[in-house]
């Protein structure tokens, strides 16, 4: 038995020995190289400016780097909230990579972004938020880029590299960290004259809808029952950290909102016993893009027998936030950029009596031209759902 | 076929893997043209600080931990398929994926996304998920029952990356999550290496030296402990090795399907039932299979496409076609 197993082993031992030879070279050469590789590089190349710090401006989370020499002339995003800031400050035609994957709703020909910029498809995609492409983003040069403020793996990369890094946190569940990333960025691109006057008119919209300057009068608490709800992928979606802005401005106006007393959580998903069980007076349904038109979507939406048993849809109270692909409403619940003309259109349709002396179409023209540099009418067309 | 002529196959691939290691330096969207380098190399050419970054940080770790992952995971298919004497085992089937799944998934959506908690907490779950079946089948004295309780345990765990899954928030934690269990090396820095590699190559090199006992395996429980083999003793070491190192890569690389399960049969197909010579050969086609996985990844431009994606595609027909050809004379 033994001479056997010697015997089958035996044949074969030299050629093992060459496999364990050659598997051991491999190793010994893996691990070379790798330290080599270390080693070499920890004296590394720097691609863009050094001394970078950080500071945490706000506690939501917003990172702006140390002012820099010069405006950034090249502008790597791979968050396509923050988005917003490019267009709020037009410098679109710094932008070099951009998520392409995740905007691609809008990129049509006529949508909110390809308006906006129209040499937009010509960019570098530079992936996912979760996954962003290394090579895509290095191999455009940027000379900042912005991230979000959630960690990734890339981020290892994106210290070795020492490109500057403009990290928001792009739901801007409250409106505050919003003004404090415009202001930054304002800075940053040297355009604070632009940033102040943007967060003068947002705070503005929120003054004229809390307290109304010239009586003083303030909205009547708790008397509205109102629900905020987004339908995405089936799921009814309120509440949670994200709609906390959402939650904030329709409480200033007198609702009582519908909402988790825990709410610490991103987004809280309702059950339709959730829903009838507050029976909201006002409905605000937000589907972040409806598809094929307002009025297709309310259809499909509404066909669910439950809505029926509400009272805002026997009062006829259940409005759709204008949310195409042509306008600013666009994915309005995270869009923040253009939340004032949301504000306004929300108060319009709370309170129609107090607040029946603002124009909501002037207002958007007035903010398309001012802050978009672009023209709402043409922009939104005949789809504009905001009356 | 003789052992000169599968030691020459073996060396035949290896060389093959190497090559192509070689030319995936120069495969991705970042320009990097193999003149330029061969020119850095004799002095002549200065690089720029971009260029050396792809180079050395980007997809030097990344053609290493593809080399390494792909070993792993296809020799991790080899010992497995041993141990349990059955042709569909692959190094997940007793619950590393989902066990580094469901890890992964809590520090997802519990821990920030903090790759260092991802990365642990996938290791941990892993080595977890495997260590609570083997006890479960009563110290792994019954494969079968080893397998079995796997099974249980990984839909477990499915279950609660489903409610993961559900709670995740909708813009950076379900991606992430997705992402993650579709695997993919495009993250992989130095400092994977330092974890993932040492763990893989030193389990797969005793692995290697274990061959021989899994071949004397094959022939029965009862004939192995015959043979003077103690038979429990080695299939644990061998479960444990196996399960360390493929909980080591999936945990820096996420689940990365196919390879575990195709190369082992296409290794068999081509040089016998011997895992003195599957085994290596195995583990090369492995390395080349992912390394190429992730070629194609690169090449394809743009936002990375996860690389499990790739390996599913490709790996699902070639085993179907591996099933075609065994279909007339079956798996004996």
């Amino acid at each position: 038995m033994i001479n056997n197993k010697k015997r089958s082993r035996g044949g074969s031992t030299f050629v093992l020995s060459n496999i364990l030879a050659v598997l051991s070279a491999a190793v010994f050469f893996t691990v070379l190289f790798s330290a080599a590789g270390a080693l070499f590089y920890s004296g590394g190349a720097a691609c863009a400016a050094e001394n970078i710090s950080f500071a945490n401006l706000c506690e939501q989370g917003l990172y702006a780097p140390a002012p820099l020499s010069k405006p950034p002339e090249k502008i790597a995003v791979f968050y396509p909230q923050s988005l917003s800031l490019i267009y709020l400050f037009g410098v679109q035609n710094k932008v070099s990579v951009l998520p392409l994957s995740k905007v691609k709703i809008s990129l049509h020909d006529g949508g909110f972004f390809s308006q906006l910029d129209p040499g937009i498809l010509s960019k570098k995609d530079g992936g996912y938020p979760a996954k962003p492409d290394i090579e895509v983003i290095t191999g455009a040069g940027p000379d900042i880029i912005i991230s979000p403020t959630f960690k990734i793996k890339a981020d290892a990369f994106f210290e070795k590299l020492k490109i500057p890094l403009f990290r928001v946190h792009g739901t801007f569940a409250k409106y505050e960290n919003w003004l404090d990333a415009v202001l930054k960025f304002g800075e940053l691109f040297g355009q604070k004259q632009k940033a102040a006057e943007y967060n003068q008119y947002f705070k503005k919209t929120i003054e004229l809808t809390s307290v109304r300057p010239e009586t003083g009068e303030t909205a009547v608490k708790n008397t509205k029952k109102a629900a905020h709800i987004v339908i995405n992928a089936n799921k009814y979606i309120a509440g949670g950290k994200k709609s906390r802005f959402i939650k904030w401005f329709l409480t200033n106006m007198g609702c009582e909102v519908l909402d988790y007393p825990d709410s610490a959580a991103d987004e809280v998903v309702l059950s339709v016993e959730d829903i009838v069980k507050f029976d909201p007076e006002y409905i605000f349904i937000d589907t972040v893009t409806h598809a094929g038109g307002i009025e297709n979507a309310s259809l499909k939406i509404l066909k669910e027998d439950f809505w029926k048993k509400l009272r805002a849809y026997k009062e006829n109270k259940i409005y759709f936030v204008p949310a195409d692909d042509n306008t600013c409403f666009l994915t309005n619940r995270f869009f923040i950029l253009c939340a004032p003309l949301g504000i306004l259109w929300a108060a319009k349709m709370l309170h129609p009596e107090k607040f029946s002396e603002i124009d909501l179409e002037k207002e958007n023209e007035m903010f398309y031209r001012k802050f978009l540099n672009a023209d709402y009418k043409k922009m939104a067309g005949p789809n504009s759902g905001v009356k | 076929m003789d052992n000169k002529r599968k030691t020459r196959i073996i060396i035949y691939v290896f060389a093959l893997t190497a090559l192509t290691a070689a030319a995936s330096f120069f495969v991705g969207s970042f320009p990097l043209a193999f003149k330029n380098f061969a020119a850095w190399v004799f002095g002549n050419y200065q690089m720029s600080g971009s260029e050396k970054f792809i180079l050395f940080d980007v997809r030097f770790p990344r053609i290493v931990m593809a080399l390494i992952t792909g070993a792993v995971l296809a020799g991790g298919g080899v010992s497995m398929q041993a141990v349990f004497k059955n042709p569909l085992v692959s190094p997940f089937v007793i619950g590393i994926s989902s066990g580094a799944g469901l890890g992964a998934a809590i520090a997802i959506v519990y821990f920030n996304s903090s790759p260092v908690i991802i990365e642990s907490l996938a290791f941990l779950f892993a080595l977890a998920a495997v260590f609570t079946a083997y006890v479960l089948s009563g110290d792994g004295g019954d494969t079968t029952l080893l397998l079995l309780f796997g099974i249980v345990i990984s839909s477990l765990a499915q279950s609660m990356i489903g409610l993961m899954q559900y709670f995740a928030d909708a813009d950076h934690e379900l991606p992430a999550l997705t992402f993650w269990m579709l695997g993919g090396l495009d993250s992989t820095t130095f400092a994977s290496l330092v974890y993932a590699a040492p763990a893989g190559l030193l389990c797969l090199a005793a692995l290697m030296s274990m061959t021989y006992k899994m071949n004397v395996l094959a022939l029965g429980d009862t004939e192995a402990a015959s043979l003077g083999i103690d038979v429990k003793r080695v299939k644990n070491i061998i479960i444990l090795l196996s399960a360390l190192m493929v909980a080591a890569c999936t945990s820096k690389t996420g689940v990365i399907g196919w390879i575990g399960l195709t190369t082992p049969h296409i290794s068999r197909i081509i040089l016998g039932a011997d895992n003195r010579f599957v085994f290596p050969l195995a583990a090369l086609l492995g390395a080349f299979f992912l390394l190429l996985s992730d070629d194609i990844v690169r090449f394809c431009g743009a936002g990375e496409i996860p690389v499990g994606i790739i390996t599913s595609a490709i790996g699902a027909p070639v085993f179907g076609f591996i099933l075609l050809k065994y279909k007339k004379t079956g798996w004996s």
